[in-house]
C-alpha cells in the first residue's frame, strides 16, 4: 500500500479519486487544487505515487510533471484526463508520465493502474 | 428517451398521472434488458468483453454495438440481430401502457397524431423519435441551419444518460445571445472548431445534475456543487474533442469555470438546448466558433 499525493483543481474529482484510493487501502498523503501547489507538496511529502490531473489553472498537469521529474527523476506519476486529450498524452509520455487514467473514474481501472504503477 | 418524450407529453395533456407515468418507466426498465447482457445470454460475448466494451463507452461516445463491431467481438449481423431481441423502446412503452390498462396501442397512436401535429412533424419526423436513437432524434429539436451544433449537443445527451438520468428528454432548442439564469458551470474548448460548452440553471435546477454525479449529496447549487457539473462538461467535452481527434482535429480543453451567482450566460451566439433532468428543466448551452461568458 502506497502514500499517494492527488494533483486536480476539481474538488469532486479529488473527492471520488480519494475514495476509491482509500478503499483499495492506499493512504492520500494530502491533495492540491493547481499544479504549483501539486509540486510544492511533492518536495515536501515525497509520495509513493502522485496522480496530475492535465487540466489545471496556474501550472497544468503537464507543467507540473516537468518539474517533479526533474526535482526526482524515480517519481511516479500517473496522468488524469478527459478523453479526447491525445497530444498531451503524448507529451506526457515523452515527460516521463508512468500511466493515465480517464475520467470519469472507473474504480476497477484506477485500482489497476495504481497497482502496476506501484509494482513496476 | 421516446419513453419520456411521450409519457412527458401524455402526463402535460392529463391524459396520464405523473405517479403513473413514474410507474410505467420503472415497469419498462425492469423488462427492458440490456444489449450486453443479451450478447453474453446468447453466447455471442464474454462477461469479460461485455465488460470491455461498458468501460470503452465512458471513453468512447459510441453506441454498445457500435463498440463491440470495431473490437471484433460482433458483426454487424449479430448486433441487427440483438437489437431486434432488445425490441424496440416505444413499443415497450405501449405494450406497458396496455398491461398497465392506462390506454391501448390504438388510443395512444391517435395521441401520436396530436403530437405530431403539435409539434409539426412529418411521418418521417415521427419514425425517427420512436427510433429512440438519440443521433435520429437530436436534429427534431435543433433548428433549421444549426446543424453544427448537433455533434456536440448528441454527445452531451448521451454522456448525460449514461452518467446522470436515463430518462432525460429536451426541449426545442433556439439559438440567442442571452440566456438568463442563476448559476453555471461553463467549459472553453479550444482549436480550429473552437467550442463553449454551459450548463446553467434556475434555483436548484442543477442540484440532481450535481450530486449524481458528484455521488455527493449537495445542501443547494453552491460552488462545490457546480465543480461537479463542471467535471460533467469535461467528460462530455473529452467525448466530444476524442470523436473529432478521429478526423484529424486537435482540440484543447481548458479548466471549467462556475459561479453560483449571475444574472446571465451572454455571447454573439448561442444554442440553448433545455434538458428536463430528474424533473428539473437545465440549459444546455452550446457556442461554436465564438465565446460566451457568464455575467
Amino acid at each position: 500500500m502506497a502514500n499517494i499525493l492527488i494533483v486536480d483543481d476539481s474538488r469532486t474529482s479529488r473527492k471520488i479519486l480519494r475514495q476509491i484510493l482509500e478503499e483499495a487501502g492506499h493512504t492520500v498523503v494530502d491533495e492540491a487544487g493547481n499544479g504549483e501547489e501539486g509540486y510544492l507538496k511533492y518536495k515536501d511529502l515525497k509520495p509513493d505515487l502522485v496522480t496530475l490531473d492535465i487540466t489545471m489553472p496556474k501550472l497544468d498537469g503537464l507543467e507540473a510533471l516537468q518539474l517533479i521529474r526533474k526535482y526526482d527523476e524515480e517519481a511516479k506519476a500517473v496522468m488524469i484526463t478527459a478523453a479526447g486529450q491525445k497530444e498531451k498524452m503524448i507529451q506526457a509520455i515523452k515527460h516521463g508520465a508512468a500511466e493515465f487514467i480517464s475520467k470519469p473514474y472507473e474504480e476497477d481501472e484506477v485500482k489497476q493502474v495504481i497497482n502496476r504503477v506501484l509494482e513496476a | 428517451m421516446v419513453s419520456s418524450i411521450v409519457g412527458n407529453y401524455l402526463v402535460d395533456k392529463g391524459i396520464i398521472s405523473f405517479e403513473q407515468f413514474r410507474d410505467l418507466l420503472a415497469e419498462q426498465q425492469k423488462v427492458r434488458v440490456k444489449l450486453g447482457l443479451i450478447a453474453v445470454a446468447e453466447g455471442l460475448m464474454t462477461q469479460e468483453e461485455a465488460d470491455k466494451v461498458n468501460k470503452l463507452q465512458a471513453v468512447m461516445d459510441k453506441r454498445f454495438g457500435d463498440i463491440a463491431v470495431e473490437k471484433g467481438y460482433l458483426t454487424d449481423g449479430q448486433v441487427e440481430a440483438l437489437l431486434k431481441k432488445q425490441g424496440n423502446a416505444y413499443l415497450a412503452f405501449a405494450q406497458t401502457l396496455e398491461n398497465q390498462q392506462l390506454m391501448t396501442v390504438e388510443q395512444l397512436e391517435q395521441y401520436m397524431i396530436d403530437f405530431q401535429r403539435e409539434n409539426n412533424l412529418t411521418i418521417s419526423d415521427m419514425e425517427d423519435l420512436k427510433s429512440d436513437d438519440v443521433d435520429r432524434i437530436m436534429p427534431l429539436y435543433i433548428p433549421s441551419g444549426c446543424e453544427k451544433y448537433l455533434n456536440a449537443a448528441g454527445t452531451a445527451l448521451r454522456t448525460i444518460m449514461r452518467c446522470v438520468d436515463t430518462e432525460i428528454y429536451p426541449e426545442k432548442a433556439y439559438v440567442t445571445e442571452k440566456c438568463e439564469n442563476d448559476n453555471a458551470a461553463m467549459q472553453y474548448v479550444d482549436g480550429e472548431q473552437n467550442i463553449t460548452c454551459c450548463m446553467a440553471g434556475k434555483g436548484q435546477a442543477l442540484l440532481p445534475v450535481a450530486s449524481i454525479f458528484g455521488k455527493e449529496d449537495f445542501p443547494e447549487v453552491n460552488e462545490d456543487a457546480l465543480d461537479a457539473v463542471g467535471e460533467l462538461l469535461n467528460c462530455i467535452n473529452g467525448l466530444y474533442a476524442s470523436a473529432l481527434s478521429q478526423s484529424g482535429v486537435s482540440l484543447e480543453l481548458y479548466p471549467p469555470e462556475f459561479s453560483a451567482e449571475i444574472s446571465a450566460v451572454e455571447g454573439k451566439e448561442m444554442l440553448v438546448l433545455p434538458l428536463h433532468i430528474k424533473g428539473q428543466k437545465v440549459d444546455f448551452i452550446i457556442a461554436a466558433g465564438n465565446k460566451i461568458e457568464i455575467k
